[in-house]
This record gives C-alpha cells, structure tokens and sequence, in this order.
C-alpha cells in the first residue's frame, strides 16, 4: 500500500532524528532517567521515600520539641486565661465602685434598693 | 513490542532499561508539541519521574502503555502551560526547533542565512536532512491527537489496544487518527517530490 | 525563632502568676491614709475586723471622696455605717437594684424619687417638721 510505504520512510527518517539529538541533551536525559530511577516505587517503599528521607534529621528533633511546643502552648493559655481573668475581675470591682459611690450619694435613701 | 508473560514486578535494572530504550522518541515527541528543547527536556523528566514513583511497581509489560500516557498528558500540560504564541512564532518555530527563547522572532534566523541554528547533521545526505526537516515541521503541525496516535501507533510500534489504552479513547478514534496523520504526511512528503510505487 | 517565642512563653506565664496575688493583704487603720481615713470615719471602730474584700471594695469608693461636694461627702458617711451593716447579698442585690433604677428615663427616676422623699416624710413627720432628714437630700 501506498500509504505504508510512506509511513516507513518517516519511520526511517525519525529513527534517523533520533541518533542524531545532541550529546548535552542525551546527558540531561541520562540525568533525568537516573533521577527517576533512585524514586522507583517498589513493593517495601513509600511513595516519596527520598523526600522523607531529606526530612528524617529534621523530623527527630521535630518529634521531641513537638511535645515541648504543647507545653509552651499550654503554659501560655493558662496565662492568658488567668490575666484575662484578672483584668474582668478588674473592670467589674472598678463598675462596683462606681456604682457603690452612687448609692452613698445618691438622692434616695439606701433601703429604697433594699428588699 | 515486549509481550511478557512475566507478571513480576519491574526491577530496577528492567525499568532503567526501559526509560532508556524511550527516552530519545520521549523528547522527540516532546519537541513535536512543544517546539521547545528545555520545556522537551523538562517533559521528559516529569514523565519518567512520575512513572517511576507511581508505576515503579508495575510488570515490565505495562510501562510502555503506562509511560506514553504519563507522557502524552504531561505534554499537554506544558503545552498549555506556555504562552499563547503569535501565528507566526508557531509556524515558524517549527523550523527553527533549537531556541528555546519565546520572545525570540524567527524572522530573524530566517533572514539571517549565515546564522544556522540547526546542529551539523554528520551522516546524512542532504536530500535526506531536507526530508527530515519536512517530517519534523509537518508532525508539528499535525493535531496533537493524530500526532500522538501516529507516533504510538507507528515509532512506538504499539498496537491499536494499547495506543488507545495510552490516548485515553477508543480503538476507532486511534484509527481516525493515525488514518489522518498518515494522509497529511504522505501529502506533504508527495508534494516535496517524494514518490512511492 | 521559636527558642526565643519560648522564652516569652514562660516568662509571661511567670509574670501571670505574679499577678495573681494582686489584691492587697487587709489593711489595719492606721496604714491607711488621712484622706482614707477621713472618708472611713464612722467605721474606724470596726475597720479593723471588717473582711479584707469590703475593706478593698470600701477604700475603692474612698478615692473619690475627696471629689464630692460638702453635701454629698455629708450623705456619704450618713449612709456609710448602715451600708458595711448590710450583708455581701445585699449589698449585691442593692447593687442590682440601682443599676435597674438608673437605667430608667429621667422622668421615671424623678417620680420615684418625689415618692421616697414622701414616703420619707410620713415615716418621720417629726424629723421632717424639723427640716432635719439624715436620709434623703432635697
């Protein structure tokens, strides 16, 4: 058929392109297949070993100042929480004052506001 | 084509084999789409590292279905990734596959005879360089869909199954395909003179 | 970086806890001072037995005493011997009680106040006859 003839010649004329590509490209494609190759999935690997590995160093001392971290957090939430505390006790004794001034000076008599 | 009865996982010496025996039509098929060296170089790279982290596991006789679909959907990708490129740039670039500078104008190459970005091609006839050149512009001209259908089909030496398998579609629409590409290309290879009994 | 958040942790926990014993020990009579004391007067007797939270919330009202009118300083230790009387409850509910009472509009309060002016008087028709009523102002 016409049409396979034709469609050998490209064949030929591609295979030919192909032993004809650069020598610093074929390199970079080595690298690249090198590359791919040191993340090949197997049956006793986790996908992105090589990333958890670069992550492992990290990830000890990661581990132990983790723990610490929930202390701090902790520490600093009860802190908060007792100078919240503080300043609410704060602001209510001052209204109480205010108001307690009131009553003393006020034109009614105090039993107006007793039972 | 490697039909392997071996259903045991790929060994690392059997998947390097592999990417080595596809890489050069990878970046080929690449530089079709992309008219980009580094962007092929990159396409390439993403491919191979995605089979291996995904696939790494798989039989011998799935990655080459495997690889060319990674590769074909990576292609897309980037393809959609790069600018949006003048008319000009595209048809022109076609001829001009080694720069990898968008801005860059291929008139100007063009217009400059005695700056021949092409690399001296040793073995070859001129006729044949001639040849090769029409086949590399006419391929990236194609529609990517009869590209890849026609590479698959014809430089990977897959059978319609596994094309279809790799392109996502069904064995039909990868005969329409390479149906077509094939007649664009013998057109384009009769009209530079090209005559086959 | 986070070395030095930690150390801000634990030195605002610590600051916290130094807090914490804000409220003053009960003051005897004598450590406090002459406008203190001024103001306090009727309960110099008994200051010293009072629970250190009235004594706090006591020396509280005391600060402004120097700020109010001869009349009003004049009501203030009028009422100041009844109010330590009454218990922490009620001076709660007391406490409730005016801040209702002031939240109503003016011509509310001045209605309820012409009541208690009279209810006032009836109580004392001798007192009032007399011009002399410790309890109410004009």
């Amino acid at each position: 058929m016409n049409t396979e003839n034709y469609i050998n010649t490209i064949k030929e004329l591609l295979e030919k392109s192909s032993s004809q590509i650069a020598p610093h490209t074929l390199e970079s494609l080595r690298s690249a297949r090198i590359n791919a190759l040191e993340h090949q999935r197997t049956q006793h690997s986790v996908p992105v070993l090589s990333w958890l590995g670069h992550q492992s160093k990290q990830h000890e001392s990661f581990r132990s100042s983790k723990s610490l971290n929930w202390l701090i957090a902790a520490l600093l939430a009860a802190c908060l929480i007792i100078v919240a505390s503080y300043w609410h006790a704060h602001v209510t004794e001052h209204e109480i004052s205010e108001v307690d001034l009131a009553i003393l000076t006020d034109d009614l008599p105090i039993h107006a506001f007793l039972d | 084509m490697i039909h392997s009865g071996i259903n045991k996982l790929a060994s690392r010496n059997e998947l390097s084999e592999f990417l080595a025996s596809v890489e050069r039509r990878a970046y080929k098929q690449g530089l079709f789409a992309v008219h980009d060296e580094q962007v092929a170089l990159d396409i390439v790279q993403d491919a191979m590292l995605k089979l291996a982290e995904k696939y790494g596991d798989k039989p011998l006789a799935e990655l080459p279905m495997l690889f060319q679909r990674i590769l074909q959907n990576t292609i897309r990708d980037f393809y959609r990734r790069q600018k949006v490129r003048s008319m000009w740039t595209t048809l022109m670039s076609s001829l001009i596959p080694q720069h990898d500078d968008s801005d860059y104008d291929p008139l100007d190459t063009l217009q400059d005879a005695s700056n021949h970005s092409q690399p001296p091609r040793p073995d070859a006839s001129l006729e044949q360089t001639q040849l090769l050149e029409l086949v590399e512009t006419e391929l990236g001209k194609l529609p990517a869909r009869q590209r890849e259908a026609f590479l698959l089909r014809y430089w990977e030496n897959m059978d319609t199954a596994e094309t279809a398998a790799a392109m996502g579609c069904s064995e039909g629409s990868v005969k329409t395909h390479c149906f077509r590409a094939t007649n664009t290309l013998a057109a384009a290879l009769r009209a530079h003179g090209v005559t086959k009994s | 970086m986070l070395r030095l958040f930690n150390k801000l942790a634990v030195m605002t926990f610590f600051l916290a806890l130094a807090c914490l014993p804000a409220h003053a020990a009960a003051k005897p009579w004598l450590a406090l001072t002459p406008m203190q004391q001024e103001a306090m007067a009727p309960l110099a007797q008994q200051w010293n037995t009072l629970p250190e939270k009235q004594q706090q919330r006591l020396l509280a009202t005391s600060k402004r005493y120097p700020l109010l009118s001869p009349e009003q300083k004049q009501l203030f230790l009028s009422r100041l011997t009844d109010w330590s009387r009454l218990t922490p409850e009620q001076r709660n509910r007391a406490r409730e009680k005016y801040k209702a009472f002031s939240k109503l509009p003016a011509d509310k309060r001045e209605e309820i106040k012409r009541k208690a002016r009279k209810k006032e008087l009836d109580r004392m028709p001798a007192v009032a006859a007399s011009g002399v009523a410790p309890a109410t102002a004009k």
